[in-house]
């Protein structure tokens, strides 16, 4: 039997095609190929991706660092009477207080206060050794007393607000009391009063500008 | 026989040509595999790091804030009411119930409604009322969904007078 080179040239064309066809080659380079890019890319996506994020998470957690401080700071409870000294997450100082009354007083002429601890973010503005007492209008009206002019020398009382204030500002400080037994109540015209250690204490340790908190 | 012997040769050189020609694919393969397998160690870091700056966003919102908020750690069982980064108060509560899944967005609630009564029965309720907080003393109602923190009058009296409606109650990251 004599071949025609028909029969060859089958077999070869058929082997050829065996040999890619079951080898993965032809069929899964072609999808293959351009998968491989487009994951590469993707990857490529992902590895920017993830960067950029460690950066900007870096840098967050560097602003929280920096908001994250560890001055004194004084946190009044006015609910329940309650100062605290503090350094960032410790304790220094735990100490009953009175804080302001919640009454409302009202003169003849319509005048009208409401005594209640100033509420909010403050700073010590200012501290005080053996602090004067400037007797204000309300005192007067509370007391049913003639309210004096504004320079009278019978404003000015000594001895009454411990050995030292700390100026909170618009009138408010935190001072000391002859009126020990009523710490731990709101009795106060606002100011935070303060038994005499725990005064002593705050006025060594606190410095102009520290912070405090009254809720 | 030597015809077949001559076909047989060719077919084999052939085959072997066109194997040799399937040569790289093993590499490609490999390739694809890591590739792959970084894309999805990538896709879990990326998920990762976004979760972890939807926290850092929030903890950078509540620190520069000008609100009073409350930080809960479900798991030590202690809060803290804080002002920034500032600590006015801290508490110990004791859970009761479970919270709603999916967990709230980012940790975060917000106190909707502030029901009011004798010092005991005072209740802070947040978002919608997944969470409540109330006094030791008051009583759990029955059959009510969602996740109860009990903490002291004291406490209670602190909370109430200081947050306010819309005030954010904070669930450290450890928590969910």
């Amino acid at each position: 039997m004599r071949d025609n080179g028909m029969g060859t040239l089958l077999a070869v064309t058929a082997a050829f095609f065996l040999s890619f066809l079951s080898s993965p080659s032809i069929a899964q380079e072609r999808t293959a190929n351009i998968p491989l890019d487009a994951l590469r890319s993707r990857v490529s996506a992902l590895e920017a991706e993830a960067a950029s994020l460690e950066e900007q998470n870096k840098g967050i957690r560097n602003m929280l660092r920096q908001l994250e401080s560890d001055d004194l700071y004084i946190v009044v409870d006015t609910e329940n009477n309650r100062l605290t000294l503090r350094q960032g997450s410790r304790i220094l100082l735990t100490a009953v207080v009175g804080t302001g009354s919640r009454q409302y007083v009202e003169e003849e002429t319509g005048r009208n206060w409401y005594f209640e601890s100033p509420m909010g973010s403050l700073s010590v503005l200012g501290k005080e050794r053996n602090p004067v007492w400037i007797r204000p209008d309300w005192s007067y009206v509370e007391a049913n007393m003639p309210v004096p002019e504004p320079d009278d020398p019978d404003r000015i009382v000594r001895d009454v607000l411990g050995k030292y204030a700390l100026i909170l500002g618009n009138g408010y400080k935190i001072h000391g009391t002859k009126y020990t037994k009523l710490l731990g109540t709101h009795f106060t015209h606002g100011c935070i009063s303060v038994g005499d250690k725990d005064l002593e204490k705050l006025h060594e340790t606190v410095k102009i500008g520290t912070k405090v908190y009254i809720y | 026989m030597r015809y077949w012997l001559g076909k047989l040769a060719t077919v084999l050189l052939v085959l072997c040509i066109g194997a040799g020609h399937g040569n790289a694919q093993p590499q490609t393969d490999d390739e694809a595999r890591d590739l792959r397998a970084q894309e999805q160690r990538l896709s879990e870091r990326v998920k990762e790091l976004r979760s972890e700056q939807k926290q850092l966003l929030v903890r950078k919102m509540l620190c520069s804030s000008d609100s009073k908020y409350l930080e809960i750690d479900l798991r030590s069982g202690e809060g803290t009411l804080k002002y920034r980064t500032r600590i006015l108060r801290t508490f110990r509560f004791s859970a009761k119930g479970k919270l709603p899944k999916p967990a709230p967005e980012g940790g975060l609630l917000t106190l909707t409604a502030k029901e009011d009564g004798a010092p005991a029965k005072r209740r802070l309720s947040f978002g919608n009322a997944e969470l409540v907080i109330e006094s030791n003393a008051a009583r759990r109602r029955q059959g009510r969904p969602g996740l109860s923190l009990s903490i002291s009058k004291r406490n209670l009296a602190a909370l109430y007078y200081t947050l306010e409606a819309g005030s954010f109650l904070y669930m450290t990251a450890k928590n969910r």
